[in-house]
């Protein structure tokens, strides 16, 4: 379970001071998959910046399981934390081959000494892994990640973002540089992904449509508060048009 | 010019190629895999090559001043790469700064402005007395002991990181330089990594600087200076004869394929008295701004050929 306390974010250039969040409480039990919508500006990916660490809250606590994890870095907190960026190519090196992106990913939160980066059975575990999304991305382990395409990265991307069962995985908007066949397809294997592995799911998204149908709970979020928080049955009910009357109220 | 000339500076070059390799395949590691141009390299050359001269001169075995201006380059690397990742310094501006501050340092060490050593404590003589006793002319015996020693130097400084950049650890540093942002949100501490390619790199700069010192019999405060365009040269021209797919192996083989060309290129220009050595660092340049121009030229030379053959191909239909 994660819990959010109080959260503010203030950002300060020196001569003008901006409130991106005020005073933001959100509890996320453990399983649950959560959508966030919310305009630009709304605090969604400063809220995103503030769990995986990139950036330290204003005022405020993050308990994970209990807690407080807000002194942790960025790097420890990847041991618990993954995240799938908007851009495709933030998610993979693409010097290295399709392997050796998954060794970094399959290595997150251990130690990374002198031992091999990539044994043979590795190779076997990447394969099997990628082979599940029937994408032939199975044979291509020994090409580098920039001979991929847009969509194909993304899936690698959440493949290794999953690969070792992170605690909390933060989905930033990860369909929306891809095409909408490629977009759709992303999403369904999101979806199977995190429902069979159980993972806690934090997703961003601009597609009303993806919000409502995708995930336990929809959260909006405007002016750095949540001003809309629905699950079940109440979810389901709702519109892309009502929630874009909502967006412009 | 005479077959043994030709031959002589063919030997020549293939033994200053062998000792300069390390410092290319050390700009390669920072400035391919890291992506980030380190000037340190220059000075942690020049570092290593008064160190090593100055404990050889103190009477000290070679494998120990190797292994001081090994650790000299290292500290090198080290001061810059914390000036960089801890007070967020530029990392061009870190490396000059360092650099700049070895020239103080080269001084006190050497505590004149050059220094030499007898030429039986370098590395190269025991391998030298063994091609004298089996014939070889002495001065040929000198060039061929540079280019020995200069192999196996480079053999184990290549076995050793094309291991260290198969670990875990060598992977997490390879992902640093390719894309600090995933590396990063894969729990990879980015900064120690910048110190730990950092420290490898001008490690293997001072080692060739050591090696190049006692080529040259001596080392002054200016060694080191105009060698990161050398080691530049070589590692582009080794780069545009590299297969596409080349894995790390097949690079670093192919960084000291293009040092052998680049020497072989000076060596046979100046034997030839095409151009007198005053012309080296120019030549250098040309070299180096014909290979950087050549993946360029590939793509373009084939469009101008099919420009040219459409062009033929109408004149032929007009006149028909």
């Amino acid at each position: 379970m994660i819990e959010l306390k109080n959260i503010s974010q203030v950002f300060d250039n020196g001569v003008e001071k901006k409130q991106v969040l005020h005073e933001l409480n959100l509890t996320i039990p453990e399983g649950q998959f959560v959508s966030i919508i919310g305009g630009n500006g709304a605090g969604k990916s400063t809220l995103f910046n503030i769990i995986n660490g990139n950036l330290r809250p204003s005022t405020g606590s993050i308990l994970f399981e209990g807690k407080d994890i807000a002194r942790k870095g960025h790097a420890a907190r990847a041991a618990l934390i993954a995240r799938v960026y908007q851009d495709p190519n933030f998610g993979v090196c693409p010097e290295l081959t399709i392997a050796e992106n998954m060794a970094l990913a399959n290595s997150r939160g251990k130690l990374r000494g002198l031992q091999w980066a990539i044994r043979k059975k590795d190779l076997a575990f990447f394969a099997k892994k990628l082979a599940e999304f029937d994408l032939g991305l199975e044979t291509m382990l020994r090409k580098k990640a920039s001979l991929l395409s847009g969509g194909q990265r993304q899936v690698v991307t959440l493949l290794m973002a999953a690969l070792q069962k992170p605690k909390l995985l933060l989905l930033d908007e990860h369909t929306a540089a891809l095409d909408p066949r490629i977009a759709r397809q992303v999403m369904e294997i999101t979806k199977t992904m995190v429902e069979e592995q159980n993972i806690t799911t934090i997703m961003i998204s601009h597609n009303m449509s993806d919000a409502i149908a995708y995930g336990d709970r929809l959260i909006m979020l405007n002016g750095g508060k949540i001003i809309l928080d629905v699950c079940g049955e109440e979810k389901r009910a709702l519109t892309p048009a009502q929630l874009f009357a909502m967006f412009e109220s | 010019m005479t077959t043994d000339l030709f031959l002589t500076s063919l030997y020549g070059g293939l033994g200053l190629s062998m000792l300069h390799a390390p410092l290319a395949i050390g700009i390669f590691l920072s400035l391919r895999i890291m992506k980030k141009p380190d000037l340190t390299i220059e000075g942690s050359f020049g570092f290593g090559a008064v160190l090593a001269m100055t404990m050889l001169h103190n009477e000290h075995h070679f494998i120990i001043a190797l292994l001081v201006a090994m650790l000299g380059g290292a500290v090198a690397g080290l001061a810059t790469a914390l000036i960089h990742t801890k007070l967020k310094i530029d990392g061009i501006i870190s490396g000059l700064l360092v650099t700049m501050a070895l020239f103080s340092i080269n001084l006190f060490v050497m505590d004149s402005s050059n220094i030499s050593a007898p030429m039986d404590r370098f590395i190269f003589t025991p391998v030298r007395d063994q091609l004298v006793t089996w014939g070889v002319p002495t001065f040929n015996a000198w060039l061929w002991s540079q280019a020995i020693v200069g192999a196996a130097v480079l053999a184990v400084v290549i076995t050793v990181l094309y291991l260290l950049y198969n670990t875990a650890f060598g992977l997490s540093i390879r992902a640093t330089g390719d894309n600090e942002r995933m590396a990063c949100s894969n729990g990879i501490n980015t900064d120690s990594r910048k110190l730990a390619a950092l420290i490898i790199a001008n490690a293997i700069s001072g080692l060739s600087g050591a090696l190049v010192a006692q080529q040259l019999n001596g080392a002054n405060v200016n060694s080191g200076v105009g060698t990161l365009i050398i080691g530049l040269a070589a590692l582009v021209i080794g780069e545009v004869i590299t297969p596409k797919r080349a894995g790390m192996l097949t690079r670093f083989l192919f960084i000291t394929l293009g040092s052998f060309i680049y020497f072989a290129c000076i060596s046979l220009i100046t034997a030839a008295q095409i151009l007198d050595t005053t012309w080296t660092r120019l030549l250098t340049a040309v070299l180096t701004l014909l290979a950087l121009c050549v993946p360029k030229l590939r793509q373009l030379v084939p469009a101008w050929i099919a420009k040219l053959r459409q062009w033929l191909r109408a004149r032929k239909g007009v006149a028909a």
